[in-house]
């Protein structure tokens, strides 16, 4: 029994315990390494500092967090309102993968960083500029993931829906869109976290509102302090976000394989 | 046969197009599957036995020549059939119930009545209890009955099969051919059954067609005259052994399966086949 419990206790840390003692030992160590070495605050504050910080400007770093996580939010689905359907037209016909494939390379090479100022000109002071960004940075690996989702259907499965004389959308809605599912979420996954890079960068450009702002006025101030809370609270977001997806990929597609592993190995 | 036939298949050919020039996958192919009859066409594989297949579900176009199914010609996918496999092809995302159901679901067929329907079926190639369980959780063996019952949900005059004992374990492949006919016997379909087990297709056809290397032709013809329910006791019997001997030769004489003392080196001299 004791033995038992010993077990249960090592594999229940090994789940989400060693991560979180991994995280507390680097805070522990950046806390007691920054005191004993006496490092100036404008160069590296305690861990301590930025949590108090972080908790005397809730109100600021908050509505700023809510600027960035709408932006964040509108790019993502926005990036997939485009994305997807953009997967079903490449994979759908030839001749447009042939034509959007290198348009959506030379979309995605293009230094985002470098095309937003102009995005900040024609579209000016408004939130549109940081959205239109996030969507170019978050969208590529949504529709890369989709077409390759939709093509690989296996032939036997055209034939066999052939054979039941299924229409276009009944193809689309019963087979291809479950089977390519996975690949979505995938891209999806990849997706959500360019999408917070995207906020910043947009950001960045030109914004007065937003934790991109607020690095920015922080780095211009040295006052490294709230940049770090501005980077926590940035991290914690993201975190949160992907979480998100993440259970929503466990909920849809229960039954995929990649969601299967941890069942028969019984972790 | 003294039935009318089912499916006439009148001097169909195939060729693709490749980069080393035309490869004709069938040569002239006419023989024809009478209504209600067990057909299984036999050959070494890329004889284009599963080009003729789906030939006859219009999945392929022939070169030349053509197929009538039930009096219609095939000029386009049919979907008054049944197709089966080699791989279950079964949707990941449904349970087997449902994965039979799809079926009626497309077809807009009555939901009540096709499951009722399913259940039945489940029954009758032993999945009982199986209904909500998902591919995943089911063998290869249980898959192929999941798909064999998917074929059948709609009551279709004509049942494909490529290959579709081909993929699994032989205890599986044993059992499923015994229930297969038990099945087969139930609903009297015209099968068109493709396969490279000569066992297999003995023991469960009216006829057996065997196939020529590439290009894919006739080679001969053989009508199985042994009563039904057939076991797998008849293994030792003379008749049995009778049909397999003739198939079996019919390799041999293409070249296909040969006797060891040909096989070039077996002499212990390398070389010495060439000579």
């Amino acid at each position: 029994m004791k033995g038992q419990g010993e077990e249960g206790w090592v594999s229940h840390l090994g789940k989400i315990g060693w991560p979180l003692v991994f995280i507390l030992g680097a805070a522990a160590l950046w806390e007691v390494l920054v005191r004993a070495l006496h490092i100036p605050k404008w160069l590296l504050p305690a861990l301590s500092v930025v949590l108090l910080r972080i908790g005397s400007d809730a109100h600021f770093l908050g509505t700023h967090a809510a600027y960035t996580l709408y932006v964040i939010l509108s790019g993502f689905l926005l990036a997939i309102a485009v994305g997807v359907p953009m997967a079903l037209i490449i994979s759908s016909w030839r001749f447009a993968e042939k034509a959007v494939y290198p348009l959506l390379v030379f979309s995605q090479t293009v230094p985002k960083i470098a095309i937003a100022p102009l995005f900040a000109i024609w579209l000016g002071m408004t939130s549109l500029p940081h959205i239109l960004i996030t969507l170019l940075i978050s969208f590529f690996p949504i529709v890369i993931d989709t077409v390759a989702g939709l093509k690989s259907l296996p032939l036997e499965m055209i034939h066999l829906s052939r054979s039941m004389g299924t229409t276009r959308w009944q193809m689309f809605r019963k087979i291809r869109l479950p089977f390519a599912l996975p690949f979505l979420f995938a891209g999806l996954k990849v997706a959500i976290t360019l999408a917070v890079v995207g906020a910043i960068v947009g950001e960045w450009v030109g914004s007065e509102k937003g934790l991109g702002y607020v690095l920015l006025l922080a780095n211009g101030q040295l006052d490294t302090a709230l940049a770090f809370s501005a980077i926590i609270v940035l991290t914690l977001m993201g975190m949160g976000l992907f979480f998100i997806v993440w259970i929503l990929e466990k909920l849809l597609i229960s039954w995929h394989v990649s969601e299967r592993i941890r069942e028969t190995e019984g972790i | 046969m003294t039935h009318r036939s089912f499916i006439e298949i009148r001097g169909v050919t195939k060729t693709y197009p490749s980069k080393r020039g035309d490869v004709q996958a069938l040569a002239k192919i006419d023989f024809s599957v009478a209504e209600g009859e067990f057909l299984s066409l036999v050959g070494p594989s890329g004889c284009g036995k599963s080009t003729l297949l789906k030939i006859v579900a219009g999945l392929l176009p022939q070169s030349s020549g053509q197929v009538v199914l039930g009096g219609v010609k095939v000029e386009r996918p049919q979907s008054n059939i049944g197709i089966v496999f080699q791989s279950p092809v079964l949707m990941e995302w449904r349970n087997a119930m449902k994965n039979i159901l799809i079926q009626a679901e497309v077809r807009h067929m009555d939901m009540e009545r096709s499951k009722t329907r399913a259940q039945v079926l489940l029954q009758l190639v032993g999945l009982e209890g199986f209904e909500n369980h998902r591919p995943y959780e089911l063998s290869g063996g249980m898959q192929q009955r999941v798909a064999i019952c998917r074929a059948l949900i709609h009551d279709p005059p004509l049942l494909l099969m490529d290959e579709p004992f081909g993929a699994l374990d032989n205890l599986s492949r044993e059992q499923l051919t015994l229930d297969f006919q038990h099945i087969w016997m139930e609903t009297r379909k015209t099968v068109f059954f493709v396969t490279h087990n000569i066992l297999e297709a003995v023991f469960l056809s009216d006829r057996v067609v065997g196939m020529t290397p590439r290009p894919g032709g006739i080679d001969l013809i053989e009508t199985i005259d042994i009563p039904r329910p057939r076991t797998w006791d008849l293994l030792g019997s003379e008749r049995f052994g009778h049909y397999v001997e003739r198939l079996r030769n019919m390799f041999r004489s293409q070249g296909v399966l040969r006797d060891s003392a040909e096989f070039p080196g077996a002499g212990g001299k390398w070389g010495k086949a060439g000579e």
